[in-house]
């Protein structure tokens, strides 16, 4: 115990990322995977091809575009106990480049997912004619794109300043800056990110509308976030990277976010259906009446059991929380679940009877886990996998719950 | 109703007070008297000091289960308090809504959960912490200011015990926290604490 605390106390630095050949093979393989299976279901099935990219694309996007949300949170609260598991978050948001290319494949599918880019239906349908201003093809477009480019520009800056402490950059501008751009983010973050859920995810049921989607994206987005979070932290603590600077009160932290934002996703979940539940207005109901008939009732009830009560119950121990084992299973199964939310976000809409899940389904969805493995290892390689000349940090290691 | 016996009674001895200068001494010392012969024995700090409860060997705290065992409680009693009275003791048709409407109950039993864990964890606090104590005084002003103390009780001698404890040598136990860093002790005494 001793004066541990001394403030010139050195942490040693654990470099970057010396990873094996053999996880940039496994990445690629999926890679390889993602891309036969998409083209295979491309050819017979454009529905089933396209449903299965939009899901991975989405879902990858918002585990990178909520890490950096996370970061941006912690540069603006100057939070101390995030200071040794800041850089992994930074790492997250390495596959954002990757998000203008599939955003840009994803509009060649545009005319096979959404009714309203066919404009011989709007034309026929109030509804869609009388909201043609909003939802059409030119103006998704563009928004869809000023959203990921907007993105990646504060990714550049804010994670790029963050590398620029590692060489030596003034600690105190870099915290002034980054602050200054964070809060900018936040605001860009709120307005495009809702507006991403709402374009890419609500419009296929052009419809319905409630302005609670873009809420329930983000609390299932920043669940998965920390899920995200505590995999990696957890298996650079197990493989000696950051086993001097993670304590089990760091993965503690992460487990009380993913606890709390466990019970968040519930909330808004819930908060959207009840409403519309309780109004039980036509335009709205559509949307949970073709997810609560037999087919999909299952899967409604199922995503509530499997994405809220077993984590809820999971991480409600103080012993799991701070129990590297037990937060990496919570993680794992939170991520898994992601996937059925958003499959119960997108499918319904395309196969009303029941969910279609197929090898097209899993083998997109590795693809994309592929890439973005590439992307952020090749992130953790190339850069310190702790931001070792953080001010916060010294005292973030005695980091220490009462 | 003046008892004699009462008034010539010398102040009992409560223990004897250690002081410390500084957080971290403080801990080292404590972890000594943990692993010492003294049992009975504890801290006072200005201050929340992390890791102190480590040091004390302190057990945790129960009030997280007190507040758990009521929150659940609360969202069943909320459940069953609804139920029967939206679907058996008074049916009637609401909005075009069945009689036991789930979703309509569960901001109630959220919120009920809510209050009862809320309230039990006020309440479990004050009961485990033992108050309200009015005549509760700090030994010594500085412990609320600047200095760090443990303090070394003296064990209760119960007059009826046949066999009484071997007694508490006050000066053994100011050796002690001497021994292991108080630059300063002092016996002190009861006064409406214990």
């Amino acid at each position: 115990m001793a004066h541990a605390h001394a403030v010139d106390q050195k942490i040693e630095n654990p470099g970057s990322l010396k990873a094996s050949g053999l996880l940039t093979g496994i990445f690629s393989l999926f890679v390889v995977i993602g891309v036969i299976g998409f083209f295979s279901a491309f050819s017979s099935d454009q529905l089933k091809a396209w449903t299965s990219f939009l899901r991975a694309h989405f879902y990858f996007m918002q585990i990178s575009i909520g890490a950096l949300f996370f970061v941006v949170i912690s540069w603006i609260t100057t939070s101390m106990w995030t200071a040794p598991v800041r850089r992994v978050a930074e790492g997250l948001t390495a596959y954002l480049p990757f998000t203008i290319i599939s955003t840009l494949i994803l509009f060649l599918g545009a005319g096979t997912l959404f009714e309203w880019t066919h404009l011989d239906i709007v034309k026929n349908d109030p509804i869609l004619a009388g909201k043609a201003g909003y939802l059409n093809q030119t103006f998704f477009m563009i928004r869809t794109l000023i959203a990921v480019l907007g993105w990646n520009f504060f990714q550049k800056r804010i994670v790029g300043s963050s590398i620029a402490t590692d060489h030596g950059a003034d600690n105190k501008a870099v915290y002034d800056s980054n602050r200054k751009t964070g809060i900018a983010f936040l605001i860009f973050f709120a307005i495009t990110f809702s507006m991403a859920a709402f374009d890419q995810l609500m419009s296929l049921d052009p419809h319905f509308f409630s302005t609670m989607f873009g809420v329930y994206t983000f609390a299932g987005t920043y669940q998965c976030v920390f899920a995200t979070l505590a995999i990696v932290v957890i298996l650079m603590k197990r493989t000696g990277y950051l086993n001097k600077v993670v304590n089990e009160n760091h993965v503690h932290d992460i487990a009380k976010f993913m606890f709390a934002f466990t019970v968040f996703w519930a909330y808004t979940g819930f908060s959207q259906y009840m409403l519309i539940w309780y109004a039980n207005l036509p335009e709205e109901t559509g949307y949970f009446l073709v997810r609560f008939t037999p087919g999909w009732e299952w899967w409604s009830y199922g995503l509530f059991i499997s994405k809220f009560i077993v984590p809820f119950f999971l991480m409600l121990p103080r012993t799991f929380k701070r129990n590297d084992t037990a937060v990496f299973i919570a993680a794992v199964w939170i991520l898994g679940t992601q996937f059925f939310d958003l499959n119960w976000m997108i499918q319904p809409q395309v196969y009303a009877k029941a969910p279609n899940l197929t090898f097209t389904d899993v083998s997109v969805w590795l693809g994309f886990l592929g890439v973005f493995g590439l992307m952020v290892t090749r992130f953790y390689k190339k850069h310190n996998v702790l931001a070792i000349n953080d001010p916060y940090l010294v005292d973030s290691v005695y980091h220490h719950h009462i | 109703m003046h008892s004699p016996q009462k008034q010539t009674d010398a102040p009992k001895l409560a223990g004897v007070l250690g002081f410390f200068e500084d957080p971290e001494t403080l801990i080292e010392a404590t972890t000594k008297v943990r692993d010492s012969e003294y049992k009975d024995f504890d801290c006072f700090t200005p201050f929340a000091v992390h890791g102190l409860e480590h040091a004390q060997g302190l057990k945790r705290s129960p009030i997280p289960f007190v507040t758990g065992a009521f929150a659940f409680s609360g969202t069943i009693l909320a459940f069953l308090w609804q139920y029967n009275a939206s679907a058996t003791w008074w049916p009637h048709i609401i909005g075009g809504k069945p009689f036991n409407s789930l979703p309509a109950f569960v901001p109630i039993m959220f919120e009920l959960s809510v209050l009862l864990g809320g309230i039990a964890t006020f309440l479990s606090m004050v009961f485990f912490n033992r108050l309200p104590n009015f005549s509760k005084r700090a030994f010594d002003p500085s412990l609320t200011n600047n200095r760090f103390a443990i303090i070394i009780e003296s064990p209760v001698v119960d007059e009826h015990d046949d066999e009484p404890a071997p007694a508490f040598s006050t000066e053994k136990a100011e050796q002690f926290l001497k021994s292991v860093g108080a630059t300063e002790t002092r016996k002190v005494y009861q006064e409406g604490w214990f």
